[in-house]
């Protein structure tokens, strides 16, 4: 009965408890078999001990001492809390619901305060979101308020209700879900995977202005010449957003009555993704605007806050219509994102590459009126691919 | 769903006991994680990235009855390590194809490798890399330092099957060394 290399092994390295020590010593007394080898294993150790040592680092690539990483560490945080924050737009289970909120607080950061149903009739400014634009922002820019979707709800005020409109709804075809919907509903051709369709209700989000608190931040984000009519103080805003259509390929194991039930809380941890591909529209939402706002001084102010120097600002905001178009902030750490063409228009396209799971896509364009929002496992000829056979 | 103020406060002792508790983990474990994250993608700069993305997802990382810090930890960082090496290696295979081709020794300028650490360097990673990836996890863990209940807590296994994962995986670095020399 001769020793197993692991016992050999743990000898070698003094890892055996002293009983199976001196047994496997006396054994090696006694066994000229086994004692060669121990010879061999011992050998073939220090030879690989000798190649991994090249790997050691030498002094000119020590660390940095602990302290000074520490410090690092934290201005890295809100960094970090940006990656979370669009890692979690990426996560099956509560994207819907999150990205709904995020609509919500982008709206409502890009108006200075949302748009206004309870307050009185002159309101103009009626515009439709017709198109998407990205802007990169620092994320070492940002104040702390920004930092997860339940401090942003704080600093609007102190409760903020999401209801939804109606109840979630299953079809078996894209007729089917059109009639429910409410929109001519497309679905691709080129996609493998069994069809799940589903229609979200629309969702509601209320809360009363509070706009001390309001006019606070602004000038704690360094925005206290930003005008703001005293009659929004107390009023109720609400924020709608249509139905939206979800079409879901593949492996998709999320619950969305669960997320939608558990609210839109990225800040809890991020389930694991599953081989999943989903396309998302809806009819893009509408925003009524009261009059005598300057939206381009208003989207100069929200640039601003998002992290811009005023000059560039200033410069980006003229690029932009901002009555028809939405423009989201992403992080520019570790994101790679261009605008393709896509359907006939212009589209943005975000890659994500993730620890753990096969590289993820965004891919958000906005065809007669309708929002389509396409993620999933792959690259952006994947993606193209998959948006180009829409019927 | 409401959002309430008290929601957002946690409880200020529960949150400086834990703060305490990573600080000290922090100084406690810095230097090796950063030693393994090296050995694994060679680059200074990027081994610390990986690095302080680990402690910040220790920092993220809800607290656990059973807590098995430091095995998590440089389980953490392995993972990084790793992924890391296969998004330079899928990088560079792009590059290959859009007919750029980019050797990835030319790009790491550390002023403390000379070529020929260079070069064995990239020959053991080469090696590293063709293996399992728990077995290679286990020579880096090994090699640098850490003991079998170390290795165990890290890589999730009884302390006891050590010996024979570890001999194992010198077997296998052994066999594909040679193949890889033998070319």
């Amino acid at each position: 009965m001769h020793l197993t290399d692991g016992e050999i092994r743990a000898l070698l390295d003094h890892e055996l408890g002293a009983p199976e020590k001196e047994k496997v010593e006396q054994h090696l007394g006694e066994c000229s078999q086994c004692r060669t080898q121990a010879e061999t294993l011992s050998e073939r150790a220090s030879q690989i001990g000798l190649h991994l040592a090249v790997l050691v680092p030498q002094p000119g690539e020590a660390p940095s001492p602990a302290n000074l990483a520490r410090a690092r560490l934290d201005s890295r945080v809100i960094d970090m809390e940006d990656k979370t924050m669009l890692k979690k737009i990426f996560a099956r289970q509560y994207r819907l619901a999150w990205v709904a909120v995020a609509i919500i607080a982008i709206l409502a950061v890009a108006l200075a305060f949302p748009p206004v149903q309870a307050i009185a009739n002159s309101f103009l400014g009626l515009f439709r979101v017709q198109q998407v634009t990205f802007v990169q922002v620092n994320p070492g820019n940002l104040p702390d308020q920004l930092g997860s979707s339940s401090q942003f709800e704080y600093m609007l005020s102190e409760d903020v209700q999401v209801e939804d409109l109606g109840e979630l709804q299953k079809a078996a075809d894209a007729a089917e879900a059109s009639a429910l919907a409410g929109i001519s509903v497309r679905l691709p051709a080129s996609i493998e995977g069994d069809l799940r369709l589903e229609i979200q209700p629309g969702t509601r989000a209320s809360f009363k202005v509070d706009l001390a608190r309001v006019r606070a931040v602004l000038a704690e984000l360094g925005q206290a010449d930003l005008q703001l009519p005293d009659e929004i103080d107390g009023a109720t805003i609400t924020l709608e957003l249509p139905a939206s259509v979800v079409a879901a390929y593949g492996d998709c194991q999320f619950d969305s009555e669960g997320a939608r039930a558990a609210g839109s809380d990225p800040d809890s941890p991020t389930p694991r993704l599953p081989e999943c591909t989903t396309l998302v529209q809806m009819l893009s939402p509408t925003i009524t605007a009261p009059p005598g706002l300057d939206l381009a001084k208003l989207g100069e102010a929200y640039l601003q806050v998002m992290g811009m120097t005023p000059e560039e600002a200033a410069r980006f905001s003229q690029t932009v219509d901002w009555t028809t178009t939405l423009v989201i902030p992403i992080p520019r750490y570790g994101t790679d994102y261009e605008d393709v063409q896509v359907d006939g228009v212009q589209g943005w396209f975000i890659q994500q590459s993730l620890e753990d799971h096969a590289d993820q896509f965004l891919l958000i364009w906005i065809k007669d009126e309708i929002v389509y929002a396409l993620t999933g496992p792959g690259n952006i000829s994947t993606a193209l691919t998959i948006a180009e056979s829409l019927k | 769903m409401t959002v309430r103020t008290e929601d957002i406060e946690r409880s200020s002792a529960q949150a400086s006991q834990e703060l305490a508790q990573f600080e000290s983990a922090f100084q406690e474990h810095w230097p090796r994680v950063y030693g393994v994250l090296f050995r694994l993608v060679g680059d200074h700069a990027e081994a610390e990235d990986l690095a302080l993305e680990a402690f910040w997802r220790l920092y993220r990382r809800p607290r656990q009855a059973s807590d098995n810090l430091g095995g998590w930890l440089y389980r953490v960082a392995m993972n990084l390590g790793f992924n890391a090496l296969r998004a330079r290696k899928r990088r560079a295979r792009y590059e290959e194809q859009a007919g750029r081709l980019e050797s990835v020794s030319a790009a790491n300028s550390d002023p403390a490798e000379t070529t020929e650490r260079t070069d064995q360097r990239a020959r053991v990673r080469a090696v590293l890399a063709q293996m399992q990836p728990r077995a290679a996890q286990m020579l880096i863990l090994r090699f640098s330092g850490f003991s079998y209940a170390e290795i165990a807590a890290a890589i999730g296994v009884a302390s006891s099957s050590i010996g024979t994962l570890l001999a194992r995986a010198e077997g296998e670095f052994e066999n594909i060394y040679r193949k890889l020399e033998g070319e």
